[in-house]
């Protein structure tokens, strides 16, 4: 027999005289790959346990109306749909705005539980896309663990998303890796960009408002999936929620700023450029080439400046800076700031170096170029003519693909109004969106989606400025003038105002405005 | 006895066919166009050539009538009788792309001896039943029955010129409207089919051809004429009451009066235009006709020749006043945003800027649906701002995109926006632009500032190095001819 030591004696069994308790143990192994990590994730997410997790994480039912941008004082029809949501303390049920969006009643459930439990929304934040819910007993969380929060997810790394997708009652748990950090637009918004962050993990209906966990922490809120691309969700990272969580500390909402600032991105890539600035060679930055009327940059920023730092992070050629380890749009830092606070720029000027304090503040006009969600859109009604308020959701009456779709001189004024002298620093663009057919408006008809640019010689700025204008002008006549026509819509006065009442009560308005 | 009769009838209205087929294929021909539209995006070169089959119909001996579409952009036209495989080669007459009509003439005299102009038939009234003749792919001519439908004002698909087309309920419209003749039930010529939809397809009516053909026969071309004047309907009773319009006066406002118009100096705005010669007009723009009832007034410019006189009854102040002018053609190429460019891009490379006028064949690379697809501001453009202008020399220059080349790096995404200014110089031309580029910025390192409409920005580019730069580009992207790119002479 040939020397085998102990060691080799036992290797040699389990191998040998063994191999076939070997091979089963290989194959419940193989089985228990898909669970293992399952089971080992609920063990060491928080130290919780998975039923912990159950009471933490919930089901969001909503039954919800939207506005109707045709007949805006009427509601649209109701529908229903569901989301995800967590506690985060308080009494506070974190999810995200478009679950609860347009909502008349919400009620969060939790897996096992037999009955819902009616929520009210707090706070909603439709340029970030989240929302704070809260129920009306604090009972309902006696059980629950709030769920902590991290920083940026790392890139590469693993991370769980929990949720109530459909398919199914119970509380799902999905993995995926983070696969991109980035700066882009919320769709929820339609126009606000913020910090994305891209997971490979599925992120299916349902999954919307359910937390993302990474090693022990919230790093995350399930929001958006890629709808083009197969297992490719978005999460809400950490600092724009942090940032949500701050601006509500006060009781109220102030939302995320507006740098109203375009810059032409890899611009300073040529020397010439460089030159023509006076940029010396070690320096970075962008080049501004659109600063907004409206924000709080107008005025301190100008066209032509090089931006090279932001609160003191050095800008790169691409308009990127390092945050929190990885490289992010510099407009990131001011979009994280809230209100009141100060950004400052570091730029060069026509060659000389300076340094600008931007305060944070709102925007000044009511025109958004992003979605809305009021309970009624903005309007006013006079003689049958309903004026509405152009905003991104009229245009979204034309469909999904509005961008094209939706007549060509609204589209011009949402996004080149800036520029335009009429109407650079209106607040509202005011559109005649539609008409209450009476003898006394029946020339409106081919006036319809028009800009309205003056009534009785009174240029409009919004909406409120047509009953004020109203009342003004010829004596016999009232004139209202489009954009772009050059005949106007002529309505004899006296008529008008008789109709006006008459016309309320024969198509049923009430109100006959909101301008709120 | 009865089956007899069958027999006879049959036969005569077969003999009857066959000799009326071999009329029509007599004055009725297949064409074949080669062509090479322009390539928008790389406007120093063309597109492949494209092989296109119509039909032509002989007008007068010698002369084939067609429409200009069919020959836009044409290297090479051919003639052949239907069934007859030999090919005539053919060269373009006259064209205008304003009314979509052209008519060719063989290269050598003498060569469509076999064929006989069509007759010209009256023109049809509503209702009324022609035929459609199609077969520019067959070896026989087919006919189809066409109903007119009605006449309304439309454009042709070469230019933005409004004139009244004929439009014909056909059982099949696919496949139609590629310049089919269309005749009346004595085989006459009564109109030339154009343009179709699902319902309709188009066709330029007798008087347009007519007008065409005796404007040809005078020898020297005149055209179609235009007002100058755009026009606001009066049938609102509140806006008549405010303008204190009188009831019994008919009309239209005017609301522009455009720079190169020949009333500039003679007609205001607020003007009410009563009549065109002795047809007056009704407060939402139409007349009537004798034949085909409520036309647009549009109409009734067919009845003259460019330089003609025009004279124009309108109310001012509660004062009628006849104002006459002597009309001019209409020109498309005198707009700001023209029509498409027949005979050529200009266009222009500066260190792989690729610069050209924004025209009606540019916005038509997005395809069909080019006012949805195509950049907003530029369809908005075209759409709500697009004027004549005195010269016709002002147009819209845009950058298309950037040849990338270490020259331009840092740019290398910008496409499709408009150009305002050039080294703090407005830019209305490729002249102006070439104009611009010789006065750089910065004496000791020149340097070109391009500055563009909206959030398009500025940019700067080195003029050192500039001739190497145009070299690598021309040889990189196969560019061989000298002209696209900027020198400084």
């Amino acid at each position: 027999m040939n020397h085998i030591s102990e060691n080799e004696r036992l290797t040699c069994s389990l191998t040998t005289t063994s191999k076939w308790a070997h091979q089963a143990f290989r194959n419940i192994l193989a089985r228990m790959r898909v669970l293992f990590p399952l089971l080992l994730i609920s063990v060491s997410a928080f130290g919780l346990d998975s039923a912990h997790l159950r009471r933490s994480v919930y089901k969001v039912n909503v039954v919800s109306q939207k506005p109707n941008f045709s007949q805006p004082w009427q509601l649209g029809r109701q529908s229903r749909g569901s989301g995800t949501g967590f506690y985060i303390g308080d009494g506070r049920i974190l999810t995200n705005a478009h679950v609860v969006a347009g909502a008349r009643y919400v009620t969060v459930q939790r897996d096992g539980d037999d009955h819902p439990t009616i929520v009210k929304i707090r706070y909603i934040a439709h340029d970030c896309d989240l929302a704070i819910l809260e129920a009306e007993s604090t009972d309902f969380f006696r059980d629950a663990a709030p769920l902590t929060f991290g920083g940026l997810p790392k890139l590469r790394r693993q991370v769980v998303t929990i949720g109530y997708p459909k398919g199914g009652e119970q509380i799902s748990i999905t993995e995926g890796i983070v696969s991109r950090i980035s700066y882009r637009r919320y769709i929820h918004s339609g126009y606000h960009r913020h910090i994305l962050v891209q997971v490979d993990s599925a992120i299916n209906p349902g999954n919307s408002g359910g937390p993302v966990i990474q090693g022990k922490q919230v790093v995350g809120v399930a929001f958006q999936a890629h709808t083009g691309a197969e297992n490719t969700g978005y999460i809400i990272p950490t600092p724009v929620v942090k940032r949500f969580l701050e601006d509500i500390s006060d009781g109220k909402y102030d939302g995320h700023p507006d740098i109203g600032l375009m810059v032409l991105k890899g611009g300073l890539n040529n020397a010439a450029m460089r030159r023509y600035l006076h940029v010396e060679d070690d320096l970075g930055g962008v080049v501004v080439i659109f600063v907004a009327s409206y924000t709080s940059t107008n005025g301190l920023i100008q066209k032509g400046d090089v931006l090279f730092e932001i609160n003191h992070h050095p800008i790169g050629l691409d308009g990127k800076v390092i945050f929190e380890g990885e490289r992010i749009n510099f407009k990131a830092i001011f979009d994280l700031m809230q209100m009141g606070k100060k950004v400052v720029f570091s730029l060069l000027r026509k060659g000389k170096k300076l340094e600008v304090t931007v305060p944070v503040e709102r925007s000044r006009r009511h025109h958004d170029l992003a979605n809305i969600y009021p309970k009624f859109p903005r309007f006013d009604v006079f003689a049958g003519l309903i004026f509405s308020s152009l905003s991104r959701n009229y245009l979204k009456g034309w469909g999904a693909n509005w961008y094209q779709d939706a007549p060509v001189h609204l589209r011009f004024i949402h996004w080149y109004s800036q520029i335009l002298p009429r109407f650079k620093n209106v607040e509202e663009l005011v559109v005649l969106s539609g008409r209450l057919p009476d003898p006394v408006n029946i020339e409106a008809r081919r006036f319809e989606e028009a800009i309205v640019d003056e009534i009785n010689g009174i240029p409009i700025s919004k909406l409120e400025d047509i009953q004020a204008a109203i009342p003004k002008g010829d004596a016999d006549f009232i004139q209202i003038k489009m954009w772009n026509h050059p005949v106007p819509i002529v309505m004899p006065r006296s008529d008008a105002l008789k109709a006006h009442p008459d016309i309320l009560k024969k198509y049923d308005v009430f109100p006959e405005r909101w301008l709120k | 006895m009865k089956y007899l009769f069958i027999l006879v009838y049959a036969f005569l209205n077969l003999t009857v066919l066959a000799s009326e087929r071999q009329g029509l294929e007599r004055s009725i021909a297949q064409i074949t166009v080669y062509s090479q539209p322009p390539d928008f995006d790389a406007p120093w070169r063309k597109k492949n050539i494209k092989t296109s089959r119509f039909l032509g119909v002989m007008v007068r001996p010698g002369i084939v009538l067609i429409s200009a579409h069919s020959i836009a952009y044409q290297s090479m036209i051919e003639l052949n009788l239907v069934g007859d495989s030999s090919k005539v080669p053919m060269e373009v007459e006259l064209v205008d792309f304003n009314v979509n009509l052209a008519l060719l003439r063989p290269r050598e005299a003498g060569a469509l001896k076999g064929m006989t102009p069509i007759d010209i038939g009256p023109p049809l009234k509503i209702n009324e039943v022609a035929a459609l003749i199609s077969g520019k792919n067959k070896q026989r001519l087919s006919r189809s029955p066409a109903r007119l439908h009605e006449v309304s004002l439309n454009q042709a698909s070469t230019s933005s010129y409004s004139f009244i087309f004929h439009l014909f309920e056909v059982r099949k419209t696919h496949g139609l409207g590629w310049s089919e003749p269309v005749l009346d039930t004595k085989g006459r010529l009564t109109g030339l089919a154009v343009g179709q939809d699902s319902d309709f397809v188009y066709a330029i009516p007798l008087k347009i051809i007519d007008h065409f053909l005796k404007d040809w026969m005078n020898g020297s071309y005149q055209g179609f004429p235009m007002l100058g004047l755009r026009f606001g309907g009066l049938d609102s009773p509140f806006l008549r009451r405010y303008l204190d319009i009188p009831q019994n006066e008919t009309g239209v406002l005017i609301t522009s009066i455009l720079e190169n118009s020949p009333y500039l100096d003679k007609l205001k705005v607020n003007d009410v235009l009563l009549k065109i010669g002795r047809e007056s007009i009704g407060n939402n723009g139409y007349f009537n006709h004798k034949r085909w009832g409520r036309v647009h007034f549009i109409e009734l410019l067919a009845n003259y020749y460019a330089g003609d006189e025009i004279k124009l009854t309108v109310l001012r102040s509660h004062d009628t006043l006849e104002i006459s002018a002597n009309s001019r053609p209409y020109d498309q190429q005198m707009y700001l945003i023209p029509g498409y460019p027949f005979s050529g891009v200009k266009h222009l490379v500066f260190g792989g800027l690729l610069f050209q006028e924004l025209n009606l064949g540019f916005l038509n690379t997005w395809g069909k649906k080019w006012q949805r697809r195509a950049p907003v501001e530029m369809v908005y453009k075209y759409l709500n701002e697009n004027k004549p202008t005195r010269n016709g020399n002002k147009r819209i220059i845009i950058l298309n995109r950037v040849l990338p080349d270490p020259h331009n790096k840092g740019y290398q995404g910008l496409s499709n926006v408009i150009l305002l200014k050039v080294n703090g110089r407005e830019v209305d031309s490729i002249p102006s632009l070439r104009e611009a580029l010789k006065h750089p910025r910065n004496k000791e390192k020149p340097v070109a500032v391009f500055e563009f409409y909206a959030a398009g920005g500025k940019i700067v580019l080195d003029y050192h190095g500039i001739s190497v730069a145009h070299g690598r580009i021309a040889k990189n992207y196969q560019i061989h001819t000298d002209s696209t790119f900027f020198k400084n002479n």
